[in-house]
C-alpha cells in the first residue's frame, strides 16, 4: 500500500522557564493513502501535539515527515465546531477558500454540492445559531472537505457532543470521508469510537509520547460505525486496545 | 407557547413601568419637598426651577450653544480615543514583543490620577478647546486600549488554530477574526470610553474653559446660582444618557444583522 505520509524519528521538546517538556519522543508511523488510522493515548500523551505538527501548526524539535507531494493540503477538524457565528452555513463551509485564495467559482459550486449532499441545502444561507450540534459538525467536516486535502486531520471531532449525536455523527462522517475518499487520522481517547471507525489504531505510550504498538482493525460490514458496536469481534478489539493502553 | 411570549411581554412592561415611576416619584418628591420648604430650594434647587432655568438659557441663545461645546470636545475626544486606542491594541496584540515593552507605563499611566496633569496642559497646550479634548483623551485612551485589547486576546483558540491550519496569515486572522469576533468588546469598549471621555471634557472645562457644560456647572458655583449647577448635571445626564442609547442601538443593528 502506497504511503501518503512517513513520519520518521519525530520528537517535540517544549522548553518553558521551569525546564524542558519532552512530548513527542521518536515517533515513526506510516500513513497509507485511504486508511483512516486512529491514534489514542491516554490525556497528556502527545496526540494533539503530533496532530499539530501534522496540521503544520507546530514544528518538531527533529526528525522528519514525508510526503509524496512536497506541499500536502491538511485538512484539520478540531474537537469544537469552530463555526463563525457571524458568517453563513456557506460563508462557513467556504472560510478556507477565502483564506487560501481559492474561492473560485468551481470550488464554491463543489461546497455547495458537499452541502447538498449531506442534507444541509436548506442551511446554506442561515447562521449556525440555526444548527443542531450534529449540524453543525458536519458543517465544519464540509468545510475541511471545501479545500480538497489530501489528509484529514480530526483532534477529538465529537468529544463535545453527547453519546447518541456522537454515534449518529461518526456514521456521517465515516460516510463522508469514505464516499470523498479522503486519508484521515483521527486522534481520540475514546476506544469504541477509534475501532468502529479505523481500519488501524495506533497507540500512544504516556509522555513522552511514542507509538508502542499499530493494530489493523478488520470488523465486517463496516458501513455503519454505530452498528458495528455490536459486533463481537468490536470487543475483541476494545479489549485488546483497552489492555494495550493500560499496560 | 404565545402565554409564554405574552407573560414575557408582560413582564418587560411592569418593568418598564417601574423603571419611569421611580424617576417620576423622585421628580415629584423632590418638587414637593422644595414648595413646601422642607428642603431649601436655594440649596437643592428643584424641577420646576431646573426647568425655569433651561428655559432662561434658551431665550438668551445659551442653552444650545453650551451644549454644543461640549458635544464638540466630546466627540473629537471619543473619536481620537476609540480609533487609537483600537489601532494602539491592534499593534500590541500583532506584536506581543511590543505590548511586553510597554505593560508597565500602560500600568503606571492607568494608574495616575490624569486631573492632575490638568494645570500643566494649560500651561503647554493653553486654556483653549485643545487641552480639554487632550485631557479627556488622556482619561480614556489607557482605557479604550486595555479594553480592546483584552477583547482581541480572548479571541477563540480553536477558531484561530482552524485559521492557522488553512494557512491565514496575520492580516487575515486580524480580519477574518479577530475584529468580527471582538465586536461586542467594541462595543462595550464605546460605552466605556464615552463615559470617560465626558469625565474628561467636564474636568478640561472645568479647568480651562469659557462655554460649555462644566463652564455652566462651575460659573453657577461661583456665583452661587445653584440651579444653574442642577441644570448642567441634569443636561449631562440627559447627553450621555441619549448618547449610550444610540451606540446600544447601533450595537443591537450590528449584532443582529450579523445572526440574522
Amino acid at each position: 500500500m502506497n504511503n501518503i505520509l512517513e513520519i520518521k524519528d519525530l520528537c517535540k521538546t517544549y522548553y518553558t522557564k521551569l525546564g524542558c517538556v519532552e512530548a513527542l519522543r521518536n515517533i515513526n508511523l506510516n500513513i497509507h493513502d485511504g486508511e483512516i488510522i486512529g491514534i489514542i493515548g491516554n490525556s497528556g500523551c502527545g496526540k494533539s501535539t503530533l496532530l499539530s505538527i501534522l496540521a503544520k501548526l507546530d514544528e518538531g524539535t527533529s526528525g522528519d515527515i514525508k510526503s509524496e507531494k512536497k506541499d500536502y493540503v491538511v485538512g484539520y477538524m478540531l474537537q469544537n465546531d469552530a463555526l463563525f457565528p457571524w458568517l453563513t452555513i456557506l460563508d462557513n463551509a467556504t472560510l478556507g477558500l477565502k483564506i487560501k485564495n481559492i474561492k473560485t467559482k468551481e470550488n464554491i459550486e463543489y461546497t455547495k454540492q458537499l452541502l447538498e449532499t449531506y442534507g444541509l441545502k436548506d442551511f446554506m444561507y442561515k447562521y449556525p445559531n440555526s444548527l443542531s450540534g450534529g449540524m453543525k459538525q458536519r458543517v465544519a467536516l464540509i468545510r475541511t472537505l471545501a479545500i480538497k486535502p489530501d489528509i484529514l486531520l480530526l483532534d477529538e471531532p465529537f468529544s463535545k457532543l453527547d453519546l447518541i449525536t456522537r454515534l449518529d455523527i461518526s456514521d456521517d462522517v465515516y460516510k463522508m470521508i469514505k464516499q470523498e475518499k479522503k486519508t484521515t487520522i483521527i486522534i481520540s481517547h475514546d476506544i469504541g469510537e477509534c475501532v468502529s471507525l479505523c481500519d488501524r489504531v495506533a497507540i500512544m505510550t504516556k509522555r513522552p509520547g511514542t507509538i508502542k504498538k499499530i493494530y489493523d482493525i478488520n470488523l465486517l460490514n463496516k458501513d455503519i460505525p454505530s452498528k458495528v458496536r455490536t459486533d463481537e469481534k468490536f470487543y475483541y478489539y476494545y479489549d485488546l486496545l483497552w489492555k494495550e493502553i493500560d499496560k | 407557547m404565545n402565554d409564554v411570549i405574552k407573560k414575557i411581554k408582560r413582564k418587560n412592561l411592569y418593568i418598564k413601568i417601574l423603571q419611569v415611576s421611580i424617576g417620576l416619584l423622585f421628580i415629584i418628591i423632590w418638587e414637593l419637598l422644595s414648595k413646601f420648604n422642607i428642603i431649601n430650594s436655594f440649596i437643592f434647587s428643584s424641577p420646576s426651577r431646573i426647568i425655569k432655568t433651561i428655559l432662561e438659557l434658551y431665550n438668551n441663545n445659551n442653552l444650545f450653544n453650551n451644549i454644543l461645546i461640549t458635544l464638540y470636545e466630546l466627540f473629537i475626544s471619543f473619536s481620537l480615543g476609540s480609533v487609537i486606542g483600537f489601532l494602539i491594541a491592534l499593534i500590541f496584540y500583532r506584536i506581543p514583543f511590543i505590548k511586553k515593552v510597554f505593560d508597565p507605563y500602560l500600568t503606571l499611566l492607568n494608574s495616575l490620577p490624569k486631573v492632575a496633569l490638568g494645570p500643566l496642559l494649560i500651561i503647554w497646550i493653553g486654556a483653549n478647546t485643545k487641552s480639554i479634548i487632550v485631557m479627556s483623551l488622556l482619561i480614556n485612551l489607557i482605557v479604550s486600549i486595555v479594553s480592546f485589547y483584552n477583547g482581541f486576546i480572548n479571541t477563540d483558540e480553536y477558531k484561530l488554530n482552524l485559521l492557522k491550519s488553512f494557512g491565514a496569515t496575520n492580516n487575515q486572522i486580524i480580519f477574518n477574526l479577530i475584529i468580527p469576533s471582538s465586536i461586542e468588546t467594541i462595543f462595550s469598549t464605546f460605552k466605556l470610553n464615552l463615559s470617560m471621555s465626558l469625565i474628561g471634557v467636564i474636568m478640561g472645562e472645568f479647568l480651562s474653559s469659557k462655554a460649555g457644560i462644566g463652564y455652566l456647572i462651575l460659573y453657577g458655583t461661583q456665583v452661587f446660582n445653584l440651579n444653574l449647577v442642577m441644570t448642567g448635571i441634569f443636561l449631562l445626564l440627559i447627553i450621555s444618557y441619549i448618547l449610550y442609547l444610540i451606540i446600544t442601538i447601533l450595537e443591537n443593528k450590528v449584532i443582529n444583522k450579523r445572526t440574522n
